[in-house]
């Protein structure tokens, strides 16, 4: 009767640590289809930016595909290793091609460019963002998943830890000077 | 984020019923000195004041509570009239508006306010720009969870990316701590009230009558009581949140130089006074009003100090940034690459871009064959380095022509009566004639116009704002030797306008209505008047 009772308790025990876990799971796959949603902006608006700066960018064919290779491969990888460096290598091409077009006034002073040019700044800084927000998470959800307790419940479900995401970072910024 | 959601609630809670509170002790007071002075005054009119027994004159503790349950009453009344559509009230004296995506600024504003976001996780934010050239940003909430972020146009003008990302973060740690509620809720009980009056005794007609000074004076009183009171609840707010704010902006955006950045920038500018914006201080990034006892803000220099040390940069790199940025202002405008192919050499034919490679030359007569041309075709002259579209090069402009000619003129021109086109100055909506090159504008829109800076001027047009600095006397000698000022007729309501000089600093000639407001500018003099205006040290002085 004792023995019922305490396996019974066990069972809610476990069950309670369980739904932290999941609860804690969810919310690093809710913050990883965020990062999602804007890999996929970033992925729609290339091909305006290159139809755009074709006609200007005749002699820069290279820059171009570089860049539309680089969108197919990204748009391509499955897991998040190769997300990571698809992504990387579409940031790099991406950054070229801003670089050449600073070499053609009539493009940069081009309305469309400049609508284009700020919706990718504003896309990368919200990968930033999205992938600073889940890696926080992630985070959250690893250190949770080691801690005594939570560390047996989480073997028997074979929940394992997840991935950071690393992507080079894109933003505009500065690094701070440092005082010396 | 700091806190649970359940624990903003429960604080909302308390600071309602303590602001209640506090309101009825401020209604109890002011109906109680008015209860005894309407007696003493009954007494001295009607009865023999001096054999009155003095005990008549304080309320009895019947009276008290009479009085109370008045004060209740009215308070309950008063908080929930002010705490009804907060925002849109605010909105309305602050004359914020919705933000026009057309415009690239307020684009950049909408993604970046949806860039923060993403960092907190949380819901959506609406942004608002308030067409006035000082430099500030607030944010508003609503009880309904509605939250906003305003910002100037003449921060949006002053900040680049990276700067007006940590205004906005800021404003969002405001949003996401609840501190901003607060602010909105207290900000509304005097505030509304005082900055409702302000907007009334601005336009009321100058003190030139006995009435109109009488009128003014009575105003100027209530609109001091009733700002002492806003002073009063507007010392309930912590100085703390300010920091907790920047904390926390710096957390979301990991960059603790641009908001230093940003708030040097604001506190060397006009932050706003002696606008409507006083009256709601508190909502601001920086308060409006100078720094006194009754600061609703810890002094600018010591957040600046924080922050800076969390960069681990020093002072000189501020002051060599805000040098940057006015020289950047003065110069960069100018344009100065060579005009290849100017209006006067005609060339020969276009080459069109087609089929991802460059087709032609093409003369005009060819041009008007090709049935596949459109607007937006780019083309690029013969012999020329410069690509545009085929919309934008000036001799091709007759082309298109027919699919414009629906569009009905809403003016004509008071110069030549040709109907006039409506034309996107720096996004602003204008309307030029094609002939003349004269400019129709509003104030509203005149005052975008010169606190952006998206347009660069040729070197003639700053060699005519030399000549005209220089002919300052003269000009303002001839205006007034002028026997018929009233020439033109205003396109909009046919009556005539006044010709004149636009300002002291700026003796631009123009035609104004008085009573549409409404300005014309001859052909580039509109131009002239943005380089005057940008090379004016405290140029804030010409607007408003
Ligand atoms: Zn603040
Ligand atoms: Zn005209
Ligand atoms: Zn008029």
């Amino acid at each position: 009767m004792w023995l019922l009772l305490l396996i019974l308790i066990i069972l809610l025990w476990v069950i309670s640590v369980y739904n932290v876990i999941v609860a804690k799971r969810n919310n690093v796959d809710n913050a990883w289809a965020q990062i999602e949603v804007q890999l996929k902006r970033r992925h729609d608006l290339i091909p305006n930016l290159v139809k755009v700066a074709k006609g200007y960018l005749a002699y820069e064919r290279e820059t171009l595909e570089n860049v539309i290779k680089a969108r197919t491969q990204a748009m391509q990888a499955i897991n998040i290793k190769d997300k990571e460096t698809a992504e990387n290598f579409l940031t790099s091409a991406l950054r070229s091609l801003l670089f050449v077009v600073e070499n053609y006034p009539d493009l940069k002073a081009n309305q469309n460019m400049l609508k284009l040019q700020e919706e990718i700044i504003s896309t990368e800084n919200r990968i930033a963002f999205a992938r600073q927000y889940y890696n926080d998470e992630v985070m959250r959800f690893n250190i949770t998943i080691q801690q005594f307790p939570f560390c047996f419940v989480a073997r028997m479900f074979c929940i394992s830890k997840k991935e950071l995401f690393k992507i080079e970072d894109s933003s505009q910024k500065e690094p701070p000077k440092v005082k010396l | 984020m700091a806190y649970s959601f359940v624990e903003i609630q429960k604080r909302k809670t308390y600071f309602i019923v303590f602001l209640t509170i506090l309101l009825i002790i401020i209604y109890f007071a002011t109906i109680w000195i008015l209860w005894l002075a309407a007696k003493i005054y009954f007494v001295s009119v009607f009865m023999d004041f001096q054999n009155f027994p003095k005990k008549f004159f304080f309320p009895s503790f019947k009276e008290n509570v009479i009085l109370f349950i008045i004060a209740i009453k009215i308070a309950l009344i008063h908080f929930f009239i002010s705490s009804k559509n907060m925002s849109k009230k605010i909105f309305y004296i602050l004359k914020a508006e919705p933000m026009d995506l057309s415009y690239l600024k307020h684009q950049q504003l909408k993604n970046i306010i949806d860039e923060v976001l993403i960092a907190t996780g949380s819901s959506q934010i609406e942004g608002r720009v308030i067409n006035t050239a000082f430099c500030n940003a607030f944010s508003t909430a609503d009880f309904d969870g509605k939250v906003y972020i305003g910002v100037t146009e003449g921060l949006l003008s002053k900040l680049n990316r990276s700067q007006l990302e940590a205004v906005v973060a800021h404003e969002v740690a405001h949003i996401i701590s609840g501190d901003c509620f607060y602010t909105t809720v207290v900000c509304s009980m005097f505030g509304i009230y005082e900055g409702f009056l302000e907007r009334i005794s601005e336009n009321l007609v100058p003190i030139e009558t006995v009435s109109g000074f009488i009128t003014k004076s009575i105003l100027y009183c209530i609109i001091s009581f009733i700002s002492a009171l806003n002073n009063l609840v507007v010392s309930l707010l912590s100085q703390q949140r300010e920091f907790r704010a920047d904390a926390i902006a710096v957390k979301l955006t990991r960059n603790p130089l641009a908001l230093a950045e940003s708030l040097y920038i604001i506190s060397k500018t006009w932050r706003g006074k002696s606008t409507a914006s006083e009256a709601f201080s508190p909502l601001f990034i920086v308060e409006t009003k100078d720094a006194s006892e009754f600061s609703t803000h810890p002094p600018i220099e010591e957040r600046i100090n924080i922050l800076m040390n969390m960069a681990h940069a020093d002072h000189s790199v501020l002051e060599k940034m805000m040098e940057n940025m006015y020289f950047r202002t003065g110069n960069i405008r100018k344009d100065t690459t060579p005009k290849i192919g100017g209006k006067t050499k005609t060339q020969k034919g276009w080459f069109i871009f087609k089929d991802n490679k460059w087709q032609g030359p093409f003369s005009f007569s060819e041009l008007t064959q090709l049935n596949w041309l459109t607007g937006d075709h780019l083309i690029c002259r013969e012999g020329a380095l410069t690509v545009k579209k085929a919309c934008e090069d000036f001799d091709l402009i007759s082309l298109f022509k027919p699919l414009h000619k629906e569009v009905s003129y809403k003016y004509s021109c008071p110069h030549c009566y040709h109907g006039l086109e409506e034309l996107k100055y720096e996004w602003a909506s204008t309307y030029r004639c094609p002939i003349c090159k004269g400019i129709l504008v509003s104030r509203s829109e005149l005052n975008k116009i010169l606190i952006r800076e998206e347009r660069s001027f040729s070197e003639e047009i700053f060699q005519q704002a030399e000549m005209v600095k220089k002919e300052k006397q003269e000009r303002f000698r001839k205006i007034q030797q002028i026997h018929t000022p009233f020439v033109l007729n205003c396109p909009k309501c046919g009556k005539k306008m006044r010709r004149r000089l636009f300002s002291y600093e700026a003796p631009v000639e123009i035609d104004v209505c008085i009573w549409c407001d409404i300005f014309w500018f001859d052909a580039e003099e509109l131009d002239i008047m943005q380089v005057l205006y940008d090379q004016n040290l405290n140029k804030d002085i010409l607007l408003e």
